[in-house]
């Protein structure tokens, strides 16, 4: 047993080892603090936007305010106050940069400190031999950069921030903004659609492949600001993309609300690979302070044999409130969820997918692993949706869940909806601890025993981190090593 | 939904005393509460509306209803017979050493009031009781014949409701089939409490074949002591709307229980199986194995969940649920639930929905069996598995055939 | 090289090892033969470190050093390998991962340099092939799926890949038919050397047809109760348990 408890403390003193927890002091343009029609018109006019996105953003306001707070979730924290914070937050660097050459060098210097390259002639930190990634940053509300956009550009790829999008591309934005993810849909993604600041924005034409890894990384910094971010992929018909997205904030006391919204839309025979490693300040080990990341991600595969593929490596944040799901319309769809989730003191993790199979032979995939550890807990949420018409669909899930300690919990909740006789759904679901008898095999072999830990998680998550791009790979099993190394060594 | 209320607990006679006092509490609370909506999260999948409607013009009065009384399931077993939810057999024929038989004691009724957590169906049952019923096993007593409880409905009343209580005592054995039939629809609830004494084994039989008109509401509470072993078979294939809804608290070492359900769905039937399994204490085991077919527009739900409290070390729960659906028009909803406090602890659950596998299907046709019939072996194969839980081969045989009767002919009356 | 004196060792509250001595010299192989239930796996852990296993009374050495007082990685380091008699599966983590994190996890606590990739995968394709181990059995995950045979080779492989001073083998035969069991003999048997000791656990005398031992001890209730050569062993094999330490030793 002894083994076990010095496990136990190893893994709790990850608080301790977030190194993303610095800020960068940097001026910015701070909104009045609070939330009312006036602010939503600030942002709307420091964003220059048409009269037509004003009004969406009003309209889901207005409705935001009737709203009741989803309940349901096994997640537990006191009332946000939402006059509370800042819902406009920028570096004063003038309007707006034109080339990286403008960025501020303390801009840069953040990034580089994240391990984001910024320059073109750079590859993300630690990986020899990547291959190029075009980034866009956001900070705080704005995007600060983005990389690669000339070429991409010769392939007609549009790849910018949404502010930007909405001058250069309206037809596009207004045909599909809030298209996937409607801005009544729950009370996160529609105070995001009020109150969005920044994203991405990414437009692949018809028959394009993208050329490279697209990736957004998002920085909140400034104190008492929430990250209202916005991200919109079209996929046009024949088309393939890999998106990357990752996130980090400084360490502070206070709770900070991300409330984003990703919306996919894949036509005929494009693809969308979308992989996300969350790494939000997830607070001390009394549950001080981290984010609160209420996000709504949803795809909708609308045309015929295209594919949206999530996969996600779930390691920061106080609380987790994520659901990244498809909507298999078109027929032969195929909708894939991949999640690993580490949560560990006194973190908070509601998570899961929902896969809708409207269309015929439709197919989805979930692998679900969460880890929970110390006084942590962790909810597997799922829903699977056979309608009538998706005759011929396919599900697999599975979902296992690690427990390390004896103070933590995890809970596995998926409903199954099935009105289609010829569909068939397949759901697993195991709950297990790392056996003494594992530790031991590994121990007896020379390992200690956090690289015993760090060893069997990972291979427990195997089948989920084989699924993510190479150059994120590398940094999820090193976060999920240090998730769960300890202090010592 | 307030009128139907009203009309529900229009004949409520509260009486004096204790017991009074607890039917008292839980009228209060259903009429406050009312039947549940598909808004609360545990009737999500099943809708009570009908049952409203149903309730709303229930005052019609019933035709006199007869109906003959079918002899027992396993021959030579007691049988006590309530027909429209009263009991109509003389309980003291019932002569085996260490049975008893009675209505529910006042003080019975006001402990079994007091335990379990707060249900609509069992308030209902409390509250509105035409019936109470106590079956006891004294200590170290084996039961040498089961004991029958024939539910018989033949539609002098619109709804029933009957209180049951089951307390085996330590180290008793004994066998009780609980059954339902006869042709009459209207509701019936039945709130049901068991009790397994340390080292007491109960097998508990539960045959649901009330007619299509029927509507079926049971929530059994149990609770099994000390390396007790409560097995339990569920076999639904009547009712409108039915729901077999098991409460188990798991509060002792060693205790076990083992749940095996079959549903058996056509024409529009709505066929819920719900539990719930609390793991309270180190070394409990619980397995469960529920199987439902559904064919024509039937629509199936299974929910079930398994909690495992803070310090159940050592709990092993499995929980496997699988739905066949025949028709293009059925339905099922499956919600298995795991939740999970404690480290040390072996769990899983497995839920499948599909049809019947085509090529095994087009395999025994091309040895020259016809369709219906292999059809009907594939069905057999696929519940195999929980009826194998039915130790008693006569009465194992007599469930499969009256399942293979449900399916046989769909659209008709297949009983007779 | 490694020597126990008056062990006493207790699991869940009960006392299994009742005052154990052994001495096993360098280079010398000594069998270790007892009924069911005797204590035989619990000295094999005992001496690996196990939790749950513990020492009441007693001392090991190890090449002059306490070994109680080490961790179980630090024995590893130290020379001391298990083979263990059900080896255990350890999904998600292919064979060769687990194998160089072993191997350099024990070279960096003795001071010596990681090896890269290019040097590790000569030497485990060395000693692999020795063993008739496949490419694809090492890129499997870590005994998952192994058949008994395949998980006991694999066990060889690890300690031929690791080094070890002094090799205990808990029941390396059970499970294995004859073809299996030479197989894993010869490569036991290509380890022996003067430097390298070894205590070879088994019920039956059958492995010792194939890993012949100097020096063979009967362990009973928890102590040893019988010591000699390799003929004890055989006499075993007629006689059976029963009187041993009995009869012939009173």
């Amino acid at each position: 047993m002894a083994a076990t408890v010095e496990t136990i403390r190893k893994v709790e003193s990850l608080a301790e080892r977030y190194k993303y927890g610095f800020s960068t002091d940097i001026e910015s343009d701070l909104a009045p603090k609070g939330l009312d029609e006036d602010i939503i018109r600030f942002i709307s006019a420091r964003k220059n936007e048409p009269e037509w996105l004003l009004d969406w953003r009003l309209k889901a306001y207005r409705h935001w305010l009737d709203m009741p707070e989803p309940e349901w979730a096994f997640v537990d924290f006191p009332p946000i106050d939402y006059q509370d914070a800042y819902y406009y937050a920028a570096p004063k660097t003038g309007s707006g940069p034109k080339s990286l050459d403008e960025v501020d060098p303390k801009l840069l210097e953040t990034y580089a400190k994240l391990g984001i390259p910024l320059r073109e002639q750079e590859v993300l930190a630690g990986v020899e031999g990547a291959p190029k990634v075009a980034v866009d940053a956001v900070f705080d509300s704005v995007s600060v950069g983005t990389t690669y956009k000339r070429q991409l550009e010769a392939k007609g790829i549009i790849f910018c921030p949404i502010s930007e999008a909405v001058q250069t591309h309206p037809e596009l934005v207004r045909k599909y903004l809030g298209s996937v993810v409607p801005p009544g849909d729950n009370k996160h993604a529609c105070l995001n659609s009020a109150v969005f600041t920044d994203g991405s924005f990414v437009y692949i034409p018809k028959g394009v492949r993208c050329p490279m890894e697209l990736s957004t990384y998002f920085r909140i910094n400034q104190e008492n600001t929430g990250q209202f971010e916005r991200t919109l992929i079209i996929a046009d018909e024949g088309s393939y993309v890999s998106y990357l997205e990752g996130c980090t904030a400084p360490m502070r006391d206070e709770n900070q609300l991300h409330a984003a919204v990703v919306e996919l839309v894949a036509l005929d025979d494009a693809e969308i690979k979308y992989s996300t490693v969350q790494n939000w300040y997830p607070g001390d080990a009394d549950g001080k302070g981290g984010i609160y990341n209420f996000v709504t991600k949803r795809g909708a595969c609308r045309g015929r044999n295209s594919k949206i593929s999530w996969t996600q490596v779930e390691t920061g944040s106080a609380i987790t409130w994520k659901y990244p799901s498809c909507i298999l319309q078109g027929d032969n769809s195929v909708g894939e969820f991949y999640s690993v989730a580490i949560t560990n003191n006194r973190q908070q993790a509601d998570t899961g997918t929902k896969m809708i199979h409207i269309g015929r032979n439709t197919r989805s995939t979930i692998i679900s692993k969460g880890i929970s550890a110390g006084h942590a807990t962790q909810t597997y949420r799922g829903l699977v949706r056979i309608q009538p018409g998706a005759t011929g669909a396919r599900n697999y899930t599975q979902c296992d869940s690690l427990l390390i300690g004896d103070t933590c919990a995890a809970h596995t909740v998926p409903y199954i909806e099935s009105k289609n006789s010829t569909a068939r759904v397949e759901h697993e679901a195991t709950t297990s601890k790392i056996s003494d008898e594992q530790l031991f095999y590994c121990r007896q072999r020379g390992l200690s025993d956090e690289e015993a830990v760090a060893l069997i998680v990972n291979g427990f998550c195997r089948e989920v981190m084989r699924e993510l791009p190479m150059e994120f790979a590398v940094e999820a099993t090193k976060l999920v090593a240090i998730s769960l190394e300890g202090s010592v060594g | 939904m307030a009128d139907t209320v009203d009309i529900l607990l229009r004949e409520f006679r509260a009486g004096e005393g204790p017991a009074a006092a607890i039917r008292a509490a839980a009228r209060e609370r259903f009429a406050s509460s009312g039947l549940p909506t598909p808004r609360a999260e545990q009737w999500k999948f099943t809708n009570l509306r009908p049952l409203d409607r149903f309730l709303a013009d229930a005052a019609p009065a019933a035709a006199e209803g007869t109906a003959d009384i079918p002899a027992p399931l396993v021959e030579g077993a007691w049988q006590v017979v309530l027909v429209d939810g009263r009991v109509t057999t003389d309980l003291s024929a019932i002569a085996e050493a260490g049975l008893e038989i009675a209505p529910l004691s006042e003080d019975s009724l006001v402990r079994l009031g007091g335990t379990g957590n707060v249900h609509p169906v069992r308030d209902l049952s409390l509250a509105m009781a035409t019936e109470t019923l106590s079956l006891r096993v004294s200590r170290g007593a084996t039961l040498a014949r089961p004991v029958e409880i024939l539910f018989l409905a033949t539609g002098t009343r619109p709804a029933s409701h009957v209180v049951m209580a089951i307390d085996l005592g330590e180290m008793a054995d004994a066998t009780l089939v609980e059954r339902h039939v006869g042709p009459g629809g209207g509701l019936l609830t039945v709130a049901g409490h068991v009790r397994v004494g340390d080292g007491a084994r109960l097998r508990h039989i539960k045959v649901q074949d009330a007619a299509t008109e029927a509507f079926h509401l049971a929530i059994t509470n149990g609770e099994a002591g000390r390396d007790a072993v409560w097995e339990r078979f569920v076999l639904s294939v009547g009712a409108r709307l039915a729901r077999d809804e098991v409460d188990v608290l798991l509060g002792a070492t060693g205790a076990e229980v083992r749940l095996l359900g079959a549903a058996v769905g056509r024409g529009n039937q709505h066929l819920d199986h719900t539990t719930r399994i609390d793991h309270a204490v180190p070394r409990t085991t619980s397995h469960e194995v529920y199987k439902t077919v559904l064919d024509d527009s039937a629509r199936g739900v299974f929910q079930g969940s398994i909690l495992v409290r803070k310090d159940a070390q050592k709990t092993s729960g499995h929980q496997l649920n699988r739905a066949l659906l025949l028709s293009p028009k059925a339905e099922m909803d499956s919600k298995p639930a795991l939740e999970i406090f404690a480290d040390d602890v072996k769990c899983s659950h497995g839920a499948t929905t599909g049809d019947l596998d085509e090529v095994a299907l087009f395999y025994l046709r091309s040895r020259g069996v016809p369709m219906a019939e292999a059809r009907a072996l594939l069905v057999q194969a696929f519940l195999d598995e929980v009826f194998d839980g039915v130790d008693n081969q006569d009465l194992r045989a007599a469930l499969l055939g009256r399942v293979h009767a449900a399916l046989g002919r769909p659209g008709e009356d297949a009983r007779g | 090289m490694l020597k126990i004196e008056n062990l006493h060792v207790t699991v869940d509250g009960k006392e299994i090892l009742k005052g154990l001595d052994l001495e096993v010299p360098a280079g010398e192989v000594h069998a270790i033969m007892g009924p069911n239930g005797a204590g035989k796996s619990t000295l094999s852990y005992a001496l690996a470190g196990r939790d749950g296993y513990e020492v009441t009374a007693g001392s090991v050495t190890f090449r002059g050093e306490d070994l109680l007082a080490l961790e179980p990685e630090e024995r590893a380091a130290r020379g001391l390998f298990l083979g263990f008699q059900y080896p255990v599966e350890i999904p998600g983590v292919a064979t060769l991962t687990f194998l160089k994190t072993a191997l350099n996890a024990i070279r960096k606590q003795r001071g010596e340099a990681e090896l890269d990739a290019m040097q590790f995968m000569k030497l485990v394709r060395a000693k692999a092939k020795e063993l008739n181990i496949s490419d694809e059995m090492l890129k499997r995950p870590v005994n998952v799926g192994f058949s008994g045979g395949e998980k006991k080779r694999n066990e060889i492989l690890q300690m031929a890949m690791l080094d070890p001073a002094f090799c205990v083998l808990d029941e390396t035969d059970s499970g294995l038919d004859i073809d299996a069991l030479k197989v894993v003999s010869d490569g036991v048997n290509a380890l022996r050397g003067p430097d390298r000791s070894m205590l070879v656990i088994t019920h039956y005398q059958r492995l010792l047809d194939h890993i012949v031992p100097d020096r063979v001890h009967v362990l009973a209730d928890g102590r040893i109760v019988e010591s000699g050569d390799k003929t004890l062993a055989l006499e075993l094999e007629r006689t059976g348990y029963a009187g041993a330490g009995g009869e012939r030793a009173a």
